[in-house]
C-alpha cells in the first residue's frame, strides 16, 4: 500500500488539506481544545527510524508505516527528493518530523486524516491603510510582524506597505488606539479601522514628578484630553474646563475679555477679606510641562495635550506646600517620529451680554424717582428735573455702551521628528472685542517643544512658550454707570453737542466715560524649561530640568482734559505707566528608579530636590501736562517734571523643597503610593520655616481577584483611599516684619510743603504659617461592558487647619492662623461611549460633585469674620462657627407693611417702619427687631455642582454639547441695595408697592440705605448651555484629491442659554471668598458664536 | 561612555549646590520697606512718624464728608444740600434717621482710630529712641494732642468710646474694649491735653518750617473746649486768659479774607489742618470738593452742607459775616465765576469755597489745598466771653463778645452794634447767637448745641427729627459691635 498513491494529484490534495484547516478555523473553533489533545497523541507516538542519506520522501514513508498516518504534501514544497540523514530510536513522531523538516522550512500539522506538511512561510508584500474610526488615515501606527523585530509606520495618509511571512499576523498599535493583531493569511491588501483604546486601563495619566498607568493610580485625579479643550472657541484654556471635571468649579465671574475664571477645587478653604490675596489664596498651582505658574493665559488651547486635576493629598502632597488647592498639570503637544503633521485651526465670530437687565426708561424713571425722594425725605419739594424735553423712552445707556465683539483665532501647528529627534512648533493669534465698547484683548502665541536623543541614555530637551498680550481696558465702573444712569438724559447735550449730564444724580455719563478712557495694557512671557535625562543605570533615571517664567506688564494710562459735569471732568492731562515684572527661576532635580522583581512586584522609587526664586518688581510714574492729540507722545519725558510722580516696590521669595515618593503594586492589585515632601518658604520666620507634607495612598483592584473575574462583569473595579497633608503657602508673605508704611505725608511751614510722614499702620503678628490640609479621600473607580460604561464616585474630607484670615481688631486688621473649615463631598462620574454601528458614536459624560463647606472653630474667641462690603455701608456676610465660609447676615422678610395698623402694631425696626416697606421678621421674639434677629440668609458656595458632556459623529458629522449647572447658592444682589445718588431703578421696581398696587413682594421705592436683608438674596442655581457644537468633515476621498489630510467646518455657540431664576445679569458671579456671591456691576459673563476649521496636512 | 562622564559631573555638581546654598537662600527679606524695629530707632523716625499722624486730619474720613455730616448737616445752620435723595447716608444725619448701618458714622469711627493708633505709635514708641530730649518731647506732645483731638471727636459723636492706648498686641489677640464712659473718655482727652500743654512750644517758638504743628496755644484752646463741654468755667477762663496774655494770637482784621487762601496761618488761627497744592498733587483734602457749589463752574463741587434759611436769617441786618459765609445762587464770587440763578440749592458754603484764581492739584477739586479751620482766636475770646459770663464776670464777658463784633463789623459804623447787657442769661444768649455767626459753618454748631443743652428745642423748631436723650450721639457702627464680639454697647435708643 502506497500512501501517496492514495492521494490525490498533488495540486489538489494540497488544496483539501488547506480548505480542512479552514474550515477547522471557522466552524470548530468551538472543540479547539480537544484538537490539541489528539494532535499531541499522534505526535507522541514513538517512532525507530535510521537513515543515512536517504530522501525525504522515503523516510516519510517509513514513518506512515510505523505510525499508520498520512502525510500530505507537495513534493516540490517540502524538497521531497532531498537526502537527510536521521537516528532516532524510540522518539516521539513530532521530534523526527522537525528534524527532518525545519531546516527547510516546512512545518506539520495533524488534521482529520492524516499530517500535512507544508512551507512555513512565503514572504508577500501586504500594504494598506489604516483608518481612525471617523475614517481618516492615521499615521504614525506602529505595523510589526506578531513575534518580530520586522515592522514599519503609517505614512501621513494611514498608509504602509510590509513584507511579511504570508501566514504571519500584524500587530497595529498606536498610543490612544486599541492595539489589532490581523492574521495575514496570504492576502496582500489589508485596511483596518482603529478604534480608540476602550481599555482605559492602560492608559496613562501624568502625575507630580511623573507618569503613572492609570490603573496604578491611588488618588483622585480628573484628566481631559486635547480634543475637549480646543473645541470651545476661548481664549483661556481654564474656561475650557469647565464642566469637565468633577469636584472642579470653575467661575467666570467676568465677561471682560482675557480675564481668568476662578478655580476652585473641592471647595472654599480659605477666607481673606481684603487685597490682592484673595484669589491667590483659593487658586490652584497650575504645572505647565514641570514648570510652576499662576495662570495659564500664556498658552493656547490648541497647544494642550492634556490637563490632568489632582485633587487628593496623595497626588497633592508631592506638591507639598503648594498643594492644598489643588494642582493643574498641563502637558502641552510634543513631537513623534515620524512625518510631520500640519495642522490649522481657525475660528471667528462674536460675543454679546448674555441677558440683560431691563431697566426702567425715561418716564418711568421720573415716576419712581419723585416717589423714591418723597418716600426718602416727605415733603421734598425738588423733585425730578429734566431739561424739558419728552421723556419717552429715554436712553438705554447699556446700548449705548455695549457691542457685538468681534473673535478671531487663528493657530499654526507642524510637528514631528525623527528617531533622535522630535519636535512641535505652534504659533497663534488671538484677538477678541469684549461686550464693552474698546475693549478688546489680542495674544500673540509661540511655543516650541523639541527633544534630542543624545545617546540611547541621554535626552536633552526644551519647552518654551513666549506670548505677548496687549488689551485695551475699560474703567471697570462703565458697566456700573450704565446700570445706574439717568435713562431721561440724552447722551449729547442737544444745544452744546457736548456730553451731557444729569441734574438729577452724579452718575458719570458712561458714554463720555469710555470716550475719554485710554488704557491700555501689554505684556510678554517666557516661560518654559529646558532639561536633561540619563539612564545612570538601567531602571535609574535622573532628571534635571531648569525652568523659568519671565514676564513684564507694561500699563499705560492716559487722561486726557476733558469737562462733562462737576463730577465727571480732569482738568489737567496725566498720563501714568507702570511696569511690572516678575522673574521666576525653578531648578528640579529628580532620581526615578523603577523596577519589577518577580512576576508580581512593580516599584517605582522617587526622590528629588528643587529650589525656586521668585522675584517681581513695580515701577510706575506719573505726570501732567502731557497732548492728548498724539498717542505717541505719550511718554513721560513729555510731561510736566513738576508734579512728578514715581513709585517703586518688590517682592522676593524662595522655595527649596525636598521630595519623595514610592509606588508599589503587588500582582497589579494591590498598591501603595507613600508621598513626603520637605518645603522650605522664605515667607515666613526662621523657626517656621520648614513644612513637611505626607501621604499614604493605598489601592485595591478587586477586578484582578478571582473571585471578581468570575463574576464577568467588571472590566475594572478599584476601591482607593488616601490620606494625606498639603499646605497652602498662599498667605501673606513676611508678616512676622512689622514694617512701616509710606506716603503719609504732612503739610508745614509757610510754603506748604510736604514732610515725609511714615509709621506702622498695620497690626501684625509675630508668627504666621501656611494653612494646613488634612485630606481624606476615599473612592471607586469601576467599569463595565468593555469598559464602555465607567463609573467612578469618591467621597472626600478637606480640613483647613491653621486658616489664615484677616482678623479685624479694634483698629484695622491683621492676618493669624484661626480657625478651622471643613469641605466635605462626594463626587460621581459617569461615561458612556456608544458603541461603534453604521458610523454612528457617541459619548457621554456627566458628572456631579457635592460640597459642604463648614467653619468648625475660628480662634480669636469664634469671632466671625465679617466681609462682603458694598461699599454703602452695608456688610453682607459673616463667616462664623457652623456657617459655611461668606453666608449672607441680615434681615429676614417677612412681608410688606399693608395697613397703617399693621405699621403701628409691629415693633420698631432698624430703618424705620413704613407702608410698603419691608417688614423684619422678629427672629427672637423679644418684641424688638434688632441686630440680634439678623440671621444667615444663605451661602454664596454651592452646594450641588453637575455637568453633562455628550457628544456623538455620524458620517463626518459631528455635535457636542455640554450642560453645566449649580444649585444651592444664594447671590446677594448687591447692585440693587447701592443707592447713593438717584440711580435708575429696574424695571422689575415698576412692580412696586404703593397704595393703589399692595404688592406683596416688592416694597416702596426709596433712596433710604437698604437694611441688609433677604429681600436682595436670590437664589443662584442655575443651567447653563456652555457650548453646542456642530462640525462637518469633508469626506477624505475629496480633501485628499486636494492634497489635504482632512477638513473639518464647525460653528458653535458659547453660553447660548442659561436656565436661572437669578435676576441678574449672569448667576455666575465672583468676588473674594469672604465676599463672593455679591453681583456689583461687573462685566457679566458673555454668550459667544463661531464659525471655524480645522484643516490638517 | 562620554555621557556618563557628564552625568557624574551634572549629579554632582547639582549636589554641591544645593549643599552650599541651603544656608543663606531661604533668607529673604521685605523688599523696599522698613521694618518697624529699625524705623523707631532714629530721630527722623520719630519725627516721620509723626507727621503721619498730621496726615490722617487730611483723610477723607476724618475731616471731610462724615465730618461735615455730622458736625454741620445735623445742626440747624445747615441742610444737607446735593441733590434730593443724592447720599442718603447724609440725609440720614440730616433728619436724625441714622442707624448703626450709616457708613458715614463707621467711617468717621474707623477713621479716628486709625489716628488714634498713628498717634499711639509716637506716644508709646519714640520714648525709647535714643535723640535730641527736646524735640523727643515735643513730638510726643503733638501726638497727645492728636490723640486727645481724635477722641475728643469720637465723644462728641458717639459719647464714651473704647480707649485705645496701647499698640497692637504682636500675639494677635483682639484689642476691642468695652467703652469707657463718657466721663473717663473726657479725663483721658484732658490727661492728654494737659501734657501738650506742658510741653509744646508756642507758636511763635517754632521754627518758621514747622507752621502748623500744634502749639501750646493749640493745645490749651483745645483743652479749653473740653473743659467747656464739661461746663468746668473756671478752667475754660484760665487757659483762654492764658491763650490771650501769650500775645500770640490776634484777631486777623478782615473776616471776608479769613477764609481764603491768603487768611491761612493768620494771626488767627490757632488750629487748622494744613493742606496744599503741591504740583504733584497729594497735599490736598476733599473738604472744598464735597461743599462746593454744585454748578457747571470751574470751582464746582458736590454741593453739601448748605447754609440753612435759618442760618441766613440768623445774621444782624447787614452783618457782613453772612456774605463772607453764604454763596447765594447767582452771586459774582469775584474770582471770575458767577452762580447760576437756577441751581441746585440757593446757597452754598463760602468758607469751603476754593476760588478759581487759587492753584490747582493735577488731581482736580478733590485734592484742594485749604487749610480745615479747626480751632481760631475767636472762638477762644468766645470760651473766654461764655466763661466769664458763667462765673459772673460779665464785663470781661462783653469786652471778649464785642472784640469780635468789632472786627466783623470792620469800617462799617452802623452794623452790629456792641452789646451792652450785663444780665447773665441775656448775655448767654448773646453770646451763643455770636458763636452761631461768627463760626457758622465751621462744624461747631451741632456739638454747640448739644453741650448748651438746648439741641432737642431748637433743632425739633427746625423741623428735625431730634429725640431728647437719643440723638445727643449718633449710633454706633454696628459693624465695630459685632467685630468687637459685642463688647461694645450700642446708644440708648437705636
Amino acid at each position: 500500500m502506497s500512501p501517496l498513491l492514495q492521494i490525490p494529484p498533488l495540486g489538489l490534495r494540497f488544496q483539501r488539506a488547506l480548505l480542512l484547516q479552514l474550515l477547522g478555523i471557522l466552524f470548530f473553533t468551538g472543540i479547539a481544545s480537544a484538537r490539541p489533545a489528539l494532535a499531541q497523541e499522534v505526535l507522541k507516538q514513538p517512532v525507530t527510524v535510521q537513515a543515512n542519506n536517504e530522501t525525504v520522501k522515503a523516510l516519510l514513508s517509513q514513518l506512515e508505516v510505523q505510525t499508520n498516518t498520512h502525510f500530505m504534501y507537495s513534493p516540490q514544497v517540502i524538497g521531497a527528493t532531498r537526502r537527510v540523514s536521521v537516528k532516532a530510536i524510540n522518539q516521539p513522531l513530532g521530534e523526527v518530523l522537525r528534524t527532518i523538516l525545519s531546516p527547510v522550512a516546512v512545518k506539520y500539522e495533524v488534521v482529520d486524516n492524516g499530517i500535512v506538511l507544508q512551507p512555513t512561510q512565503a514572504d508577500i508584500t501586504v500594504a494598506g491603510r489604516v483608518l481612525d474610526e471617523k475614517g481618516g488615515g492615521l499615521p504614525g501606527v506602529n505595523v510589526v510582524v506578531k513575534g518580530t523585530a520586522n515592522g514599519t509606520q503609517t505614512d501621513a495618509e494611514g498608509n504602509y506597505t510590509l513584507t511579511v511571512p504570508d501566514n504571519a499576523t500584524l500587530t497595529f498599535s498606536f498610543i490612544g488606539y486599541n492595539t489589532q493583531e490581523v492574521p495575514v493569511d496570504g492576502r496582500t491588501a489589508i485596511n483596518i479601522t482603529m478604534g480608540a483604546d476602550t481599555k482605559t486601563l492602560n492608559e496613562v495619566v501624568v502625575v507630580g514628578y511623573g507618569t503613572q498607568r492609570k490603573a496604578d493610580v491611588t488618588g483622585a485625579i480628573g484628566s481631559v484630553k486635547a480634543e475637549e479643550i480646543a473645541n470651545r472657541p476661548v481664549a483661556n484654556a481654564e474656561q475650557a474646563l469647565q464642566g469637565k471635571i468633577a469636584g472642579v468649579t470653575i467661575t467666570s465671574n467676568s465677561g471682560a475679555p482675557g480675564a481668568a475664571p476662578n478655580i476652585r477645587i473641592r471647595g472654599v478653604t480659605s477666607v481673606r477679606t481684603a487685597g490682592d490675596d484673595n484669589n491667590a489664596a483659593n487658586q490652584p498651582l497650575f504645572v505647565v510641562d514641570g514648570m510652576f505658574t499662576n495662570n495659564i493665559q500664556f498658552l493656547s488651547p490648541y497647544d494642550i495635550a492634556s490637563i490632568e486635576v489632582l485633587k487628593d493629598a496623595s497626588s497633592l502632597a508631592i506638591y507639598g506646600v503648594r498643594g492644598a488647592n489643588g494642582v493643574i498639570i498641563v502637558t502641552t503637544k510634543k513631537g513623534k517620529s515620524g512625518k510631520a503633521r500640519i495642522s490649522l485651526n481657525a475660528y471667528a465670530g462674536y460675543q454679546e451680554i448674555a441677558k440683560q437687565v431691563k431697566m426702567a426708561n425715561a418716564s418711568e424713571y421720573q415716576t419712581l424717582l419723585n416717589e423714591a425722594i418723597l418716600n426718602t425725605t416727605p415733603n421734598a419739594t425738588q423733585l425730578f428735573r429734566g431739561p424739558g424735553y419728552d421723556y419717552g423712552n429715554g436712553v438705554n445707556w447699556f446700548d449705548e455702551v455695549l457691542q457685538k465683539g468681534f473673535i478671531q483665532d487663528y493657530q499654526l501647528s507642524a510637528s514631528g521628528g525623527s528617531e533622535k529627534s522630535t519636535y512641535s512648533i505652534s504659533g497663534g493669534y488671538n484677538k477678541q472685542q469684549g461686550i464693552v465698547k474698546g475693549q478688546d484683548f489680542e495674544r500673540i502665541n509661540f511655543r516650541v517643544n523639541n527633544e534630542y536623543k543624545l545617546t540611547d541614555r541621554v535626552r536633552v530637551g526644551a519647552n518654551i512658550a513666549v506670548s505677548r498680550i496687549q488689551e485695551n481696558i475699560t474703567p471697570g465702573s462703565v458697566f456700573g454707570n450704565a446700570y445706574n444712569a439717568d435713562p431721561a438724559q440724552q447722551v449729547f447735550n442737544p444745544t452744546t453737542g457736548n456730553y451731557s449730564y444729569s441734574l438729577n444724580q452724579n452718575v458719570a455719563n458712561p458714554v463720555a466715560q469710555l470716550a475719554y478712557n485710554n488704557e491700555r495694557n501689554k505684556g510678554g512671557r517666557l516661560i518654559g524649561n529646558v532639561f536633561g535625562e540619563a539612564n545612570l543605570l538601567k531602571n535609574l533615571t535622573f532628571r534635571t530640568s531648569f525652568g523659568t517664567d519671565l514676564g513684564y506688564t507694561e500699563n499705560r494710562v492716559y487722561a486726557p482734559v476733558y469737562f462733562v459735569s462737576q463730577n465727571q471732568r480732569n482738568d489737567r492731562s496725566r498720563l501714568g505707566r507702570q511696569t511690572s515684572t516678575n522673574s521666576t527661576w525653578l531648578w528640579e532635580n529628580t532620581l526615578t528608579y523603577d523596577t519589577q522583581f518577580g512576576d508580581d512586584h512593580r516599584l517605582t522609587l522617587l526622590a528629588g530636590y528643587t529650589m525656586q526664586r521668585d522675584q517681581n518688581e513695580n515701577l510706575f510714574g506719573q505726570r501732567n501736562d502731557v497732548p492728548g492729540y498724539d498717542d505717541d507722545l505719550w511718554y513721560l519725558n513729555v510731561g510736566n517734571a513738576q508734579g512728578n510722580i514715581a513709585n517703586n516696590s518688590a517682592s522676593e521669595y524662595a522655595f527649596q523643597s525636598g521630595l519623595a515618593r514610592a509606588n508599589y503594586a503587588f500582582k497589579d492589585r494591590y498598591l501603595v503610593t507613600a508621598t513626603f515632601r520637605a518645603d522650605g518658604s522664605s515667607r515666613f520666620s526662621e523657626g517656621d520655616r520648614w513644612g513637611y507634607f505626607p501621604a499614604l495612598g493605598l489601592g485595591w483592584r478587586l477586578s484582578e481577584e478571582d473571585f471578581i473575574k468570575d463574576l464577568g462583569v467588571f472590566d475594572n473595579l478599584k476601591l482607593r483611599a488616601s490620606y494625606g497633608v498639603v499646605g497652602n503657602v498662599n498667605v501673606p508673605s513676611y508678616q512676622y516684619y512689622a514694617r512701616i508704611n509710606n506716603g503719609l505725608n504732612a503739610i508745614f511751614g509757610p510754603g506748604e510743603s510736604l514732610n515725609i510722614g511714615k509709621t506702622e499702620t498695620n497690626p501684625t503678628v509675630s508668627q504666621i504659617r501656611w494653612e494646613k490640609i488634612n485630606q481624606l479621600d476615599i473612592g471607586f473607580e469601576t467599569g463595565f461592558l468593555d469598559n464602555r460604561l465607567t463609573f467612578e464616585a469618591d467621597y472626600f474630607d478637606r480640613r483647613t487647619n491653621d486658616l489664615v484670615t484677616q482678623v479685624p481688631v479694634a483698629v484695622g486688621a491683621l492676618f493669624r492662623n484661626i480657625g478651622t473649615v471643613d469641605n466635605k463631598g462626594f463626587e460621581f462620574t459617569l461615561g458612556w461611549r456608544g458603541d461603534v454601528k453604521e458610523a454612528f458614536t457617541y459619548g457621554i459624560n456627566a458628572n456631579l460633585s457635592t460640597l459642604r463647606n463648614n467653619i468648625v472653630s475660628l480662634g480669636n474667641g469664634g469671632q466671625p469674620i465679617i466681609g462682603g462690603s458694598l461699599g454703602n455701608g452695608n456688610v453682607v456676610t459673616r463667616t462664623g462657627v457652623g456657617t459655611s465660609i461668606g453666608e449672607f447676615y441680615g434681615f429676614d422678610v417677612e412681608g410688606i407693611f399693608q395697613t397703617a395698623d399693621e405699621v403701628a402694631g409691629a415693633p420698631n425696626q432698624p430703618g424705620g417702619k413704613a407702608l410698603g416697606e419691608l417688614r423684619f421678621r422678629d427672629v427672637n421674639g423679644d418684641g424688638v427687631i434688632d441686630q440680634n434677629d439678623r440671621v444667615s440668609l444663605g451661602s454664596p458656595i454651592p452646594n450641588l455642582t453637575y455637568a453633562l458632556n455628550t457628544n456623538a459623529a455620524y458620517k463626518g458629522f459631528d455635535i457636542a454639547v455640554d450642560v453645566q449647572g449649580v444649585s444651592g447658592n444664594k447671590i446677594y444682589n448687591g447692585k440693587k441695595a447701592v443707592r447713593f445718588t438717584n440711580e435708575n431703578f429696574e424695571a422689575s421696581r415698576l412692580d412696586r408697592w404703593t397704595p393703589a398696587n399692595p404688592s406683596t413682594s416688592e416694597p416702596r421705592v426709596s433712596n433710604v440705605i437698604p437694611q441688609v436683608s433677604s429681600y436682595f438674596v436670590e437664589s443662584g442655581a442655575f443651567v447653563r448651555f456652555r457650548t453646542i457644537q456642530l462640525g462637518y468633515t469633508i469626506p477624505r476621498a475629496i480633501t485628499e484629491s486636494f492634497g489635504v489630510g482632512g477638513i473639518r467646518f464647525y460653528v458653535n455657540a458659547l453660553n447660548p442659554f442659561t436656565f436661572t431664576n437669578y435676576s441678574g445679569f449672569s448667576p455666575e458671579v465672583g468676588g473674594n471668598d469672604a465676599g463672593r456671591g455679591i453681583e456689583l456691576n461687573v462685566v457679566p459673563v458673555t454668550r459667544s458664536y463661531n464659525a471655524g476649521v480645522n484643516i490638517s496636512l | 561612555m562620554k555621557a556618563k562622564h557628564y552625568i557624574i559631573a551634572l549629579a554632582s555638581l547639582s549636589l554641591s549646590m544645593a549643599v552650599s546654598s541651603c544656608q543663606d537662600f531661604l533668607d529673604t527679606q521685605p523688599l523696599g520697606e522698613e521694618l518697624s524695629e529699625n524705623f523707631f530707632a532714629t530721630s527722623d523716625g520719630a519725627v516721620q512718624a509723626t507727621n503721619a499722624i498730621y496726615n490722617q486730619l487730611r483723610d477723607f474720613s476724618v475731616h471731610t464728608f462724615s465730618f461735615i455730616g455730622i458736625a454741620s448737616v445735623a445742626s440747624d445752620d445747615a441742610d444737607k444740600g446735593s441733590t434730593p435723595g443724592d447720599a442718603p447716608a447724609m440725609g440720614e444725619l440730616d433728619n436724625f434717621t441714622a442707624t448703626a448701618a450709616n457708613g458715614l458714622l463707621d467711617g468717621f469711627w474707623q477713621g479716628h482710630y486709625l489716628g488714634i493708633a498713628r498717634a499711639n505709635q509716637v506716644i508709646l514708641r519714640v520714648p525709647d529712641i535714643a535723640m535730641d530730649d527736646a524735640l523727643k518731647a515735643r513730638l510726643i506732645a503733638e501726638a497727645r494732642f492728636l490723640r486727645a483731638y481724635f477722641y475728643f471727636n469720637l465723644v462728641r459723636t458717639y459719647g464714651g468710646v473704647p480707649i485705645i492706648d496701647e499698640l497692637p498686641p504682636r500675639d494677635g489677640s483682639n484689642s476691642s474694649r468695652a467703652r469707657a464712659t463718657r466721663e473717663q473718655t473726657y479725663q483721658f482727652i484732658i490727661d492728654d491735653l494737659n501734657a501738650a500743654v506742658e510741653v509744646l512750644p508756642v507758636r511763635s517758638g517754632y521754627p518758621a518750617a514747622d507752621l502748623g504743628r500744634i502749639t501750646k496755644g493749640a493745645a490749651q484752646g483745645m483743652l479749653a473746649k473740653v473743659y467747656m463741654y464739661q461746663k468746668n468755667w473756671a478752667q475754660v477762663l484760665t487757659l483762654t486768659d492764658a491763650i490771650i496774655a501769650s500775645g500770640e494770637y490776634s484777631l486777623y482784621n478782615n473776616y471776608n479774607l479769613l477764609f481764603n487762601l491768603e487768611g491761612e496761618n493768620s494771626s488767627e488761627s490757632i488750629f487748622e489742618v494744613q493742606c496744599a497744592t503741591l504740583p504733584q498733587g497729594g497735599g490736598g483734602s476733599q473738604y472744598a470738593e464735597v461743599q462746593s457749589p454744585r454748578a457747571p463752574i470751574p470751582t464746582g463741587g458736590w454741593g453739601f452742607n448748605t447754609p440753612s434759611e435759618d442760618l441766613n436769617n440768623a445774621y444782624e441786618t447787614d452783618d457782613p459775616r453772612r456774605q463772607a459765609t453764604i454763596i447765594y445762587a447767582g452771586e459774582n464770587l469775584g474770582d471770575g465765576v458767577t452762580i447760576p440763578t437756577v441751581i441746585d440749592n440757593p446757597r452754598y458754603n463760602q468758607k469751603a469755597y476754593v476760588r478759581a484764581t487759587d492753584p490747582r492739584s493735577p488731581n482736580g477739586m478733590g485734592d484742594s489745598g485749604k487749610n480745615i479751620r479747626i480751632l481760631r482766636y475767636a472762638d477762644v475770646l468766645l470760651m473766654n466771653a461764655e466763661a466769664a459770663n458763667e462765673q459772673g464776670s460779665s464785663a470781661k464777658a462783653l469786652t471778649d463778645l464785642n472784640l469780635v463784633r468789632k472786627r466783623a463789623r470792620g469800617t462799617s459804623t452802623t452794623v452790629l452794634p456792641d452789646v451792652t447787657t450785663t444780665e447773665q442769661t441775656a448775655l448767654r444768649q448773646a453770646i451763643w447767637r455770636e458763636r452761631r455767626v461768627e463760626l457758622a459753618m465751621e462744624h461747631d454748631r451741632f456739638w454747640d448745641l448739644v453741650r448748651q443743652g438746648r439741641a432737642g428745642t431748637v433743632l425739633r423748631a427746625v423741623g428735625k427729627n431730634f429725640v431728647d436723650g437719643k440723638n445727643e450721639v449718633f449710633p454706633i457702627p454696628q459693624n465695630r459691635i459685632d467685630i468687637s464680639g459685642g463688647l461694645i454697647a450700642q446708644n440708648p435708643g437705636y
